[in-house]
């Protein structure tokens, strides 16, 4: 509360002063002398004796101040004698009992005061100060004075005053002056009471009940004013003053009614609704009656004054209660600001009673001061109750969300530790048993973790916290992983699951795959999970809109069904439907709840219609930008060539056909052949152009493969000669390109050179099948069994037979190599340049060992060997990795006995292997001629090699090391570039910049 | 910057119609044989071919007809002579060609150059490579640097490093928005590596995953005590890694690593 903590002085020294000060003002002015500055006089009071002229002419004395007896309506006349001097500038004050005065001097009428013509209401005259002046020429003549009124007001007569109207006034502002000051301050304490209190129900949108108090101040601050004897001064119409001051009264009780009642929490409410109703009544009934001058203001006000006594009796009564019951203590301070206001106001009312004294409402307004102090302070203490409470609320939810942020950290520790020892325990084992144990952990592990996820993800949304990040994504991909990822336990409960996909939808999307996919992963789940017979379907349609496209998913099942009631369950949070029946079915059901918000998140709503007991179909709608438009097409063949590690099924047999297969390369020609094995097909083979063109003479062949690239006939001759041969029994045979590298526009080019297709090299085998089964002529195509491709088959191993791009070598197992590597692709690419290396491997292997003499050496030798084992793993190569880490242990432990012993037995492994490995790698000679050196040429190259492999680009320096090998070169510089090769596929910067630098020299000499 | 392929004799005229546009391109120069031409394109991907037909009588068609078959959407600018062009344009007909005769002012061809790359709208397989996220992969093994980059150069740009201390110079140069860092390495282990990192205004602020080949409790537990954004056993199972790295980007380090 409040700004620094610094512990000043000045604050204390401050009040210290102005308390002196004030002191000072205290007792100085009570104290000390009054000053003279010219003051006015003391007004003095007119002392003559007044007498009373009767009816019949008697003169009776009577008392002034004072009453004297008559009825309402008559007309009282009482005079005096003037003094025998009059000064300059004298002014008699007569207060009007709410009486029609006439003035006279001797005979002569001075003043008439009446409000007869100036009023509506109301019979009487407002009650006033008269003003009258004497001259000096009154002195010692009669003054007389008139009074009547129809009022029980007959009669009275006030303290007469004599002397200038300025000393009258100073007299006044002396006696009464406070009070109006007090009602000023009422007046404007109310009028911020309100205005505070509605400020505040804007702001925390709940009643304040000070409101009303606000009122009841403003209404008594109104009524002090217009009681005022200073009134006539502000108000030109005394008459309708007059009123107001009644009005008031019966307005009072209504705003402390309300206010008590609220802040008694409505305890009370039946007795404060009939006191309530009660002063609506006499509001009517007296204001009628004024109205119509059946009965004035000032004789009901005895009925307005019952009816606030009674509202201050009930209050009072209520407050006693509540203290009796405890129920105080809800607004104890107010209470003690009521007592003190009902002490005043008994106090006012009395003095109003007595009508011989004036009023003086600063006690009244006193109390209400102080009620209206009290009451504020409740009003503050519950406004910053109301704030408390929103704070804890906050800092609940802020400690709830820094509890699951922190609580994710300290799982994630020991989750990871269990998957990752699990791993480990998958990897050493053989034992199937052991296997089997670790794969379920696996599962339990995996499971825990989809939930911890779906729990975070949750308490994330629901934070605000996670946004939908959009990227590039490959829509088959996800489909494909979708239906993946479901197809495992739809198996396990034998359930079809299938995708209909519509085929022209575009291959690539713009969006968030990743939730998407999680969706998609939920819905199809949920799917399986309520399902006991037949299968689960994922709908994909869409239509296109300029570059987006409005996709629709659909997830249909032929499961139990959601009864209409239960829709709704549907989506709340941890609420499960048929609770008894479905008890024997896992999950936390938070599924559904991310479901959909995440789908609300992305703008997009979940749909649901179900039949109970015949399926569901969950339905979203999604639009997506579209960024590549060629449209994914037959989705589950492609599905199979992106498959990761593939399993291999024969699709067809063709005993009858007949091929022939055209290329240079023998190993090409053997690999040809034998990914064909399986179908039975009779291959032929030519290693060029000219044997192609005998063989296509002599016989007829349902296709004919033709490689691009050969020495003396290309392809492309080969082709153009067969088909310009007459009557070739191969006129009409499709001949399909073979070619390495497709560059784009590559197959307009073949089919624009008479090729039927093309297809590229490595060959893979599906592709292969495809082509050939779709150009055989049908009566040659027997057996057409796709075979769809599973994970689970993937996992169980069984029989999976990779393509012959990888040929069985023993001591490499390329299946387990694949499943890891999770692309075969990839893994022959490794593979390659894993043989490419081995040799240099092998001979730095040797160096280390042979200098082995040191600690030094020692780490060296173990570095070197570590590295090789990861190698040799990752490709599979089982039992050569396992002899790497005993060397590596060996060397970790120093023992050098071993080290030697067991050296050269590996390099001799290390060396069989690469030997293994080469019919993987066939040397392909150069099928282009070498061409001439140009030495402006290499000279670019060289620069350029050497700018990329210092910017570690390897993809161009790969390139460039191929592009500088396509020339001749003496054989010194053969060797310098052989070692550039070795250099840069072992990303050795150094070496290389040494061997341009070299190999510049080189080639200048020539 | 856009790249020019200035295919030609080195003459004087080549010389300054480098210097000119090395303003603004980066311009790689090439002898006028079939071979070198085709070797350069492989190597540097140019976005225009600028053939200087100057001071080469003797060119025939051979390498725009190769251009043709297997580049055509590779725009070639020729610089040649009119009696030339009406020999030779019969293998220049289609709109990949465009052609200017001498005298040529060098600003003009500036201004052609501009005209051609501005215009062409270059069809992306690929979405701009800046909204590709960028991954740097240190690690001592050559064939696991190649290995990994190929599992995931298809979806994200690579950058190599084969030590820790080339890594460190290398992420504030080309920025990655992850590090796959080999846990052993010789000289700065990866452990020392990642500790220089995080004393980095800069680099501490990107996401590290450790490569471990070591399967061992004792190696995982010391691996995640410095906390990195996870851990990945070599060799790496390709879709462990991807949906590792996929996850660590997203900022998901509050999820589990699978």
């Amino acid at each position: 509360m409040g700004g620094r903590k610094r512990k000043s002085s000045i604050p204390v020294l401050f009040i210290s002063m102005f308390v002196c000060v004030l002191a000072y003002l205290l007792l100085g002015e009570c104290l000390l002398p009054a000053d003279d500055w010219g003051r006015a006089d003391a007004l003095e009071e007119y002392r003559g004796s007044w007498v009373r002229v009767m009816p019949d002419g008697k003169r009776v004395p009577i008392e002034v101040p004072g009453r004297c007896d008559s009825k309402r309506g008559e007309t009282i006349t009482v005079e005096t004698t003037l003094p025998e001097t009059i000064n300059q500038d004298t002014y008699f004050c007569f207060r009007s009992a709410k009486q029609d005065l006439k003035i006279y001097v001797d005979t002569e009428l001075r003043l008439t005061y009446s409000t007869k013509g100036t009023r509506i209401f109301g019979r009487d005259s407002a009650v006033a100060n008269v003003f009258f002046e004497v001259h000096s020429a009154d002195a010692g003549k009669k003054l007389r004075i008139i009074s009547q009124t129809d009022s029980s007001y007959s009669g009275i007569f006030y303290t007469v005053y004599k002397g200038t109207q300025t000393e009258i006034w100073q007299y006044y502002f002396k006696q009464y002056g406070s009070e109006l000051i007090v009602a000023f301050v009422l007046l404007i304490l109310s009028v911020m009471v309100i205005l505070g209190s509605i400020t505040l129900e804007l702001f925390y949108h709940r009643h304040i009940s000070l409101v009303y108090l606000g009122w009841g101040i403003l209404i008594a601050g109104i009524w002090l004013v217009v009681n005022s004897v200073f009134r006539q001064l502000l108000f030109p119409n005394l008459s309708v003053v007059n009123d107001l001051a009644f009005y008031m009264i019966m307005l009072l009780p209504f705003p402390y009614l309300l206010y008590l009642d609220e802040i008694q929490q409505e305890r009370y409410h039946k007795g404060y609704s009939v006191l309530e109703w009660v002063a609506v009544v006499d509001f009517v009934i007296c204001t009628a009656l004024h109205v119509l001058q059946i009965r004035d203001f000032t004789d009901t006000i005895t009925y307005m004054a019952l009816i606030c006594i009674a509202t201050i009796g009930f209050m009072a009564i209520t407050i006693f209660i509540d203290i009796g019951t405890r129920n105080i203590r809800g607004y104890r301070y107010v209470a003690v600001g009521i007592l003190c206001a009902f002490v005043a106001a008994m106090v006012q009312i009395i003095a109003y009673f007595q009508r011989t004294s004036l009023f003086n409402g600063v006690v009244f307004a006193v109390g209400l001061i102080v009620l209206l102090a009290f009451a504020t302070i409740n009003t503050i203490r519950e406004i910053m109750q109301i704030e408390s409470e929103k704070q804890r609320a906050l800092s609940a939810s802020e400690s709830k969300g820094r509890f699951l942020a922190n609580m994710s950290h300290e799982i994630r520790t020991p989750i990871n530790a269990v998957l990752g020892m699990d791993e480990m325990i998958l990897r050493e084992t053989s034992e199937p048993k052991i296997k089997e144990y670790a794969l379920d952990i696996r599962n339990a592990g995996q499971n825990l973790l989809s939930l911890i996820n779906d729990i975070l993800d949750l308490s994330k949304i629901e934070s605000g916290k996670l946004e939908i990040i959009s990227l590039e994504y490959d829509f088959s991909s996800l489909l494909h992983d979708v239906i993946n990822m479901v197809s495992m336990k739809a198996e396990d409960k034998d359930l079809t699951v299938d995708l209909k996909v519509d085929e022209t939808l575009p291959s690539r999307l713009w969006g968030d795959d990743v939730r998407i996919r999680q969706i998609l992963v939920n819905l199809m789940n949920n799917a399986v999970k309520y399902t006991e017979h037949g299968g689960v379907t994922l709908a994909v349609s869409g239509a296109k809109r300029d570059n987006m496209i409005h996709l629709c998913f659909e997830v249909r099942d032929t499961g139990i069904g959601i009864k209409e009631e239960d829709l709704g369950k549907l989506f709340q949070e941890f609420a499960r439907i048929e609770e008894e029946r479905n008890r024997h079915i896992e999950g936390t059901g938070l599924g559904m709840s991310i479901t959909t918000r995440l789908l609300q998140l992305m703008g997009s709503r979940l749909q649901v219609d179900s039949v109970y007991g015949e399926g569901s179909v969950f339905s979203f709608e999604l639009d997506q930008q579209i960024m590549d438009e060629e449209p994914i097409g037959d989705l589950e063949a492609r599905m199979r060539d992106q498959a990761q590690g593939y399993t291999y099924q024969r699709s067809f047999i063709a005993p009858e056909a007949d091929l022939l297969v055209v290329d240079d390369n023998a190993v090409n020609r053997k690999v040809f052949i034998s990914l064909l094995k399986d179908t039975g097909v009779r291959i032929d083979e030519a290693e060029g152009g000219m044997v192609c063109l005998e063989k296509a003479a002599m016989k007829q062949y349902d296709i004919i493969f033709l490689d691009h690239m050969m020495p003396d006939l290309d392809g492309i001759e080969t082709l153009h000669r067969i088909q310009e041969m007459g009557e070739s029994p191969n006129a009409n045979t499709p001949v399909i390109a073979l070619t390495a590298n497709a560059v784009s526009g590559a197959k307009e080019m073949y089919l624009a050179e008479g090729f039927r297709d093309f297809i590229s090299k490595p060959i893979h085998p599906e592709k292969l099948e495809k082509m050939i089964a779709e150009y055989l002529p049908e009566g040659k195509i027997a057996d057409r069994d796709i075979g769809c491709l599973t994970e689970k088959r993937l996992k169980q191993g069984s029989a999976a037979e990779l393509p012959e791009t990888f040929p069985d070598i023993e001591g490499v197992d390329w299946e387990y190599a694949v499943f890891r590597m999770g692309d075969a692709g990839i893994l022959h690419e490794t593979a390659q340049d894993f043989y490419e290396m081995m040799t240099e491997e092998a001979e730095t292997l040797e160096h280390l060992w042979n200098n082995m003499d040191d600690a030094e050496g020692l780490r060296q030798y173990r570095v070197k060997v570590h590295a090789m084992k990861s190698s040799a793993a990752m490709i599979g190569a089982m039992s050569l990795a396992g002899l790497a880490k005993t060397l590596e242990y060996a060397a970790r432990d120093a023992h050098v006995e071993k080290i030697d012993h067991l050296t050269p037995v590996f390099l001799a492994e290390w060396r069989k292997m690469w030997e293994k490995l080469k019919i993987m790698f066939p040397q392909e000679e150069n099928v282009e001629a070498k061409l001439d050196m140009d030495i402006m040429q290499l000279r670019e190259y060289l620069k350029l090699l050497q700018s990329s492999m210092e910017d570690m680009d390897i993809d161009t320096a790969d390139e460039i090391v191929r592009q500088i090998q396509r020339y001749r070169y003496t054989e010194e510089q053969e060797i310098i570039i052989d070692g550039l090769a070795a250099a840069v596929r072992n990303i050795d910067v150094d070496q290389t910049v040494i061997l341009i630098e070299r190999l510049e020299k080189a080639i200048e000499v020539r | 910057m856009k790249k020019i392929l200035l295919v030609g004799e080195l003459n004087e005229i080549a010389r300054s119609m480098n210097e000119c546009l090395a303003e603004e391109y980066q311009v790689q120069l090439c002898s006028p044989q079939l071979e070198s031409m085709q070797g350069m394109i492989k190597i540097i991907k140019p976005d225009l071919v600028l053939v200087c037909q100057i001071g080469l009588d003797e060119m025939d068609g051979t390498l725009f007809d190769w251009l043709r078959q297997n580049c055509p959407k590779l725009p070639v600018l020729i610089i040649t002579s009119s009696s030339w062009w009406n020999q030779c344009k019969v293998y220049c007909e289609s709109e990949q060609f465009d052609k200017m005769f001498r005298p040529i002012v060098n600003r003009e061809l500036l201004q052609r150059c501009q005209t051609i790359l501005n215009g062409k709208r270059g069809k992306s397989l690929h979405s701009a490579s800046g909204d590709r996220k960028k991954i740097l992969i240190v690690d001592d093994s050559p064939l696991v640097l190649r290995n990994i980059k190929g599992l995931l150069e298809d979806r994200y740009d690579i950058e190599l490093a084969v030590s820790g201390e080339q890594a460190l110079k290398r992420i504030p140069a080309k920025q990655p928005d992850l590090v796959l860092l080999d846990y052993e390495m010789p000289g700065m282990s990866g452990k020392e590596t990642f500790e220089a990192m995080l004393e980095d205004e800069y680099a501490r602020e990107i996401p590290v995953i450790f490569l471990t080949s070591v399967a061992k409790r004792k190696r995982i537990y010391d691996v995640l005590k410095s906390s990195p954004a996870g851990y990945i056993l070599k060799p790496p199972v390709k879709e462990t890694l991807l949906s590792t790295i996929e996850k660590v980007l997203r900022g998901e380090t509050d999820s589990v690593i699978s």
